[in-house]
């Protein structure tokens, strides 16, 4: 054992532990907008005329912006009315009104403490299609999942880079539900008819 | 050893001790302090639980998680003693062409006549244009579930995060099935009391046939044995 090695070994572990216990203390700013990558979608779509009700508050555009939200159903259905809440109310030819989630629900798992951390974080949502009456015609929670290490999902360019990953892959598995879901479809020929 | 036998005074060889005890302990802290890490629940074919009912094409078995030791193995807790009911629902649709809308929210546990319970955080939707929707986000949340477990230090703080987070997880979330599609998962019931006593009660259960609006009810009959 190099005893004069030891000295300044513990000050340097020392020090890194202490620095990473305060950085991984620091506030992870809320509601940071982060923008979803584009959506490009492909194939036929649903023939159905839906009003996208948008939700009332602005706290969800944080997570999935508006534009996506949009981009999204447009890519799904044929005819999509895009509807605020203050907005007029849904026209007389609107088939069905799609809510996207307006609730998220996102939980955070440490799996560790200070820099030796990883961290889980899943998000769910709960996209619901419902008729003119405000019966539900269908219903799906979308959950997207994303695992690393380090601190707070907003804090570095990692982190930013897996709230990316999570966002796009909640919105291609909202795209992917909607589309094949027989209960929309089974509504579309329906009113076709 | 050696090195330690040749110091020169008790002194330094006591010093020498605490400095490696030191380095151990912080080096077991950083790498030591990791959450318990849970399985998920593996779920049985419909078939193979006792409370089993197939109505219009529709499979549903249900397994109230009252054993102890598979609480525990499974959630990190006994929920029971933190009165906590948790119920785990297997779904099947076998209809050829029908589909089901599952709502969680929308099942109930009764005790007797008068006492009903809904699932934990979860106020009966109406759907529609004035006031579902934003209802729907309420359901999900079980986030104080873990709120009775009061945690000291950081090591059983991380517990509690990673049993929130498993039952967040396990939870049986609304879905519509489609033909051969299948749906699992667990509802949780917040239940004064529940651990005092073994009682039986009606836990209750619907799909919505998409086509003909028509809801299907299943009621199961269980005891809620408290088992060690």
């Amino acid at each position: 054992m190099h005893r004069h090695l030891f000295k300044p070994g513990l000050t340097l572990l020392l020090s890194a532990f202490f620095l990473t216990w305060f950085v991984g203390c620091r506030s992870v700013p809320q509601n940071e907008p982060v923008q979803s990558g584009r959506f490009s979608p492909s194939g036929d779509k649903i023939p159905l005329k839906v009003a996208l009700r948008l939700p009332a508050t602005n706290v969800w555009m944080g997570w999935l912006t508006r534009e996506d939200c949009i981009q999204l159903t447009r890519a799904v259905f044929t005819e999509v009315q895009v509807q605020d809440p203050s907005g007029e109310p849904v026209g007389t030819d609107v088939q069905a009104i799609l809510t996207p989630p307006s609730g998220w629900i996102s939980r955070t798992m440490h799996t560790g403490i200070s820099a030796w951390r990883d961290e889980i974080v899943t998000l769910r949502g709960v996209w619901i299609l419902t008729d003119r009456n405000g019966e539900i015609l269908w219903v799906d929670t979308i959950k997207a999942r994303v695992r690393g290490s380090g601190h707070g999902p907003h804090m570095n360019r990692n982190g930013r880079q897996r709230v990316q990953t999570l966002l796009d892959g909640f919105a291609q598995k909202s795209y992917d539900s909607l589309r094949s879901a027989p209960a929309i479809r089974e509504f579309a020929n329906f009113k076709q008819k | 050893m050696k090195r330690l036998s040749n110091t020169p005074s008790g002194g330094a060889a006591l010093r020498a001790r605490l400095r490696l005890a030191f380095m151990v302990c912080l080096l077991g802290f950083s790498f030591g302090c990791t959450a318990v890490k849970l399985p998920s629940y593996t779920g049985q074919p419909v078939e193979r639980y006792p409370n089993v009912q197939i109505k219009n094409g529709l499979a549903v078995a249900t397994h109230p998680l009252t054993d102890k030791r598979e609480s525990k193995n499974y959630f990190g807790l006994d929920l029971v003693s933190a009165d906590i009911l948790a119920i785990y629902v297997s779904v099947e649709n076998r209809s050829p062409s029908s589909n089901f809308i599952l709502l969680p929210e929308r099942t109930s546990v009764r005790f007797g006549s008068d006492k009903e319970y809904a699932p934990f955080g979860s106020p009966r939707p109406k759907a529609g244009p004035k006031g579902g929707p934003d209802r729907y986000a309420v359901f999900a949340t079980i986030f104080t579930v873990a709120a009775p477990l009061v945690f000291a230090d950081e090591k059983q703080e991380l517990d509690a995060g990673a049993i929130n987070f498993h039952l967040f997880e396990e939870e049986f979330s609304p879905t519509t099935l489609a033909p051969a599609g299948q749906a699992w998962g667990f509802v949780y019931f917040q239940i004064p009391g529940l651990q005092k006593e073994s009682r039986p009660c009606v836990f209750h259960f619907e799909g919505i046939e998409t086509k003909s609006r028509a809801m299907v009810p299943y009621d199961f009959a269980l005891e809620i044995n408290r088992k060690e």
